[in-house]
């Protein structure tokens, strides 16, 4: 067995493992996916409409899986209330200064508002009527955003090297979840055979600079932290994931969609599991690489 | 009046006797993962050698509030040896990032001053483990939640003393008034410094974290001891990766509804001509 406390530059871990790197990978994805489906609900046209309604039937099932998530990570799951109520009191008590606690606020209001998406997309229109769509996608959005990004924060909050002495971590996290919400919506439509090219389009570039960005702050923070986290470049199955992150999810994908002319579907299909299992890696190397756990 | 404990390391003699007051007066068992078990379940070997000359527990831990370390300072050339001993607990800093972060409020602060984790509320997040500089907070995989020195609650709740400094046999920790412990340590630095340990200092005064209720005498730098030489609390960084959180998601957002419309006023440039 391995010993409980384990040690990075005398701090100890917190032994966050599979649970919550398939929370952040998930949550970014939920995050992304309804980012741009509210992108598409405030600017797009009739065309686009199936990216919007595939970004909200993706983002309320994720971020259910999420909180399932968060809650089997829990030494105590039975208490995983306390997150929100103070159990001596019964009263909401929210802490300011707790990544966790402004992360469990943000992150319910996010699944408030994308269960309102769901099933507004599930009776096609009926719920939310007129203005009400638009106030629910702005305000969706800004806290899918927060979800895509307050994952990093939470790592930033310790002394962990490869986590705290970087502050591109919220960054990069967003980044990717943009990436790769689009990567899952792409998945969906490419599968269900849709091919208004004009829309493709629009999509592809919000992805295509969603990867740019996220290729330049990677880079950034690799540069950053190889001078304080140097355990996460002497393993073997770290690098692996580091490769796997920047070829597989950002530079194959980059140059596929930068080509010109409309990919097939099997090439969309292909480039979006690429994006994805880059996703995955990213997450599990900042997680459990982070840590030394791997 | 805050109360804390002052330790002296300068005459620490390694004897362990706080380590052991420690388990009894907490009733902590033993580290599962440093012991072979029988079929009986109970443990018949202790494998808990560190390699590390006398330190039996490595780290503190979920079971081990207290550590002894042994450290052999030997310079470069070998021509000078020093070993040191110090017993090291929970700090219970005023500015406390375990604290900070908690989001169930299990880790409060007493009337006196001292850290303590709410059992009761705790629900094992594990967050405030890495939010510790000087890696005090273990998680507890039997009870599900994180454990550390209470600095004996239940003693000093009481008007007792800590367990450990009850039996430190040369007065290597001592308890009582933080702001009295402060002026003894001063004047015992000034002593050592007379009688040549230039590099004799207290660890833990104001300077960090707002003072640390459980302070220390060092003889030489702290990193010799493990520790950091200037601790901080978790906010700072969490701080600065919001605010590249926020940049890049304006850049983020920017850029996708940049996309959007000028593809839109693309079509509508195209709808006119035709």
């Amino acid at each position: 067995m391995e010993p409980m406390e384990q040690l990075i530059n005398g701090v100890q871990i917190p032994l966050w493992e599979w649970w919550i790197v398939w929370y952040f990978f998930l949550g970014g994805i939920a995050g992304g996916a309804y980012f741009i489906a509210a992108l598409v609900e405030l600017m797009g046209t009739e065309e686009d409409r199936p990216i919007a309604r595939y970004g909200y039937l993706l983002a309320f099932p994720l971020i259910i899986i999420c909180l399932i998530c968060l809650v089997l990570d829990l030494g105590r799951p039975e208490r995983f209330w306390h997150m929100v109520v103070y159990s001596k009191t019964w009263l909401p008590w929210p802490k300011w200064n707790s990544a966790i606690s402004v992360g469990t606020y943000g992150v319910s209001i996010f699944a408030f508002f994308s269960f309102l998406s769901f099933v507004d997309t599930w009776m096609k229109g009926r719920l939310l009527r007129g203005p009400l769509c638009k106030i629910v996608a702005v305000l969706g959005a800004l806290f899918a955003f927060f979800l895509g990004s307050y994952t990093g924060v939470l790592l930033a909050s310790s002394h962990i090297p490869a986590w705290a002495d970087t502050p591109l971590l919220g960054a990069l996290f967003i980044a990717s979840a943009l990436s790769t919400g689009g990567a899952a919506i792409s998945l969906l439509l490419a599968w269900r055979g849709f091919n208004v090219a004009e829309s493709w389009e629009k999509l592809k570039r919000t992805d295509t600079w969603a990867m740019l960005v996220e290729l330049v702050v990677l880079v950034a923070f690799l540069v950053m932290v190889s001078g304080v986290a140097g355990y996460l470049f002497t393993n073997g199955i770290n690098l692996i994931l580091l490769a796997v992150t920047l070829v597989l999810g950002m530079l194959i994908p980059l140059a596929l969609q930068l080509r010109s002319g409309h990919a097939s579907p099997t090439m969309t299909l292909l480039t979006s599991l690429s994006v994805l299992i880059g996703g995955f890696a990213l997450r599990t190397v900042i997680v459990m690489g982070g840590q030394g756990l791997i | 009046m805050a109360k804390g404990m002052f330790v002296d390391t300068s005459v620490c003699i390694g004897c362990k006797a706080c380590q052991v007051a420690c388990k009894e007066w907490n009733e902590l068992g033993e580290d599962p993962d440093k012991f072979l078990y029988g079929a009986d379940g109970l443990p018949y070997k202790a494998i808990n050698f560190t390699g590390q000359s006398y330190d039996n527990t490595g780290a503190l831990s979920a079971q081990d509030w207290r550590r002894v370390l042994f450290i052999e300072n030997i310079s470069e050339d070998r021509s000078n040896m020093a070993w040191y001993m110090m017993s090291d607990s929970c700090k219970h800093c005023v500015q406390a990032g375990c604290l900070e972060v908690c989001p169930t409020h299990a880790l409060m602060r007493t009337e006196l001053g001292n850290v303590v984790i709410q059992q009761d509320v705790c629900n094992g997040c594990r967050d405030c483990i890495s939010a510790c500089p000087f890696g005090v907070i273990s998680y507890n995989r039997q009870t599900g939640r994180v454990n550390k020195c209470t600095l004996c609650d239940d003693r000093i709740q009481q008007g007792l003393e800590t367990a450990c400094s009850k039996v430190c046999p040369t007065d290597s920790i001592v308890y009582g008034d933080v702001a009295e412990l402060r002026d003894r340590a001063k004047q015992r630095v000034a002593t050592l410094q007379n009688q040549g340990f230039q590099k004799a200092h207290i660890y833990g005064d104001t300077d960090l974290l707002g003072g640390l209720n459980v302070f220390y005498l060092l003889l030489d730098d702290p990193e010799v001891y493990g520790q950091p030489r200037n601790p901080t609390l978790p906010q700072k960084p969490a701080a600065r990766s919001a605010i590249g959180g926020v940049i890049s998601a304006l850049v983020l957002g920017l850029g996708a509804i940049f996309s959007f419309r000028n593809r839109r006023s693309g079509e509508r440039s195209g709808s006119t001509e035709n």
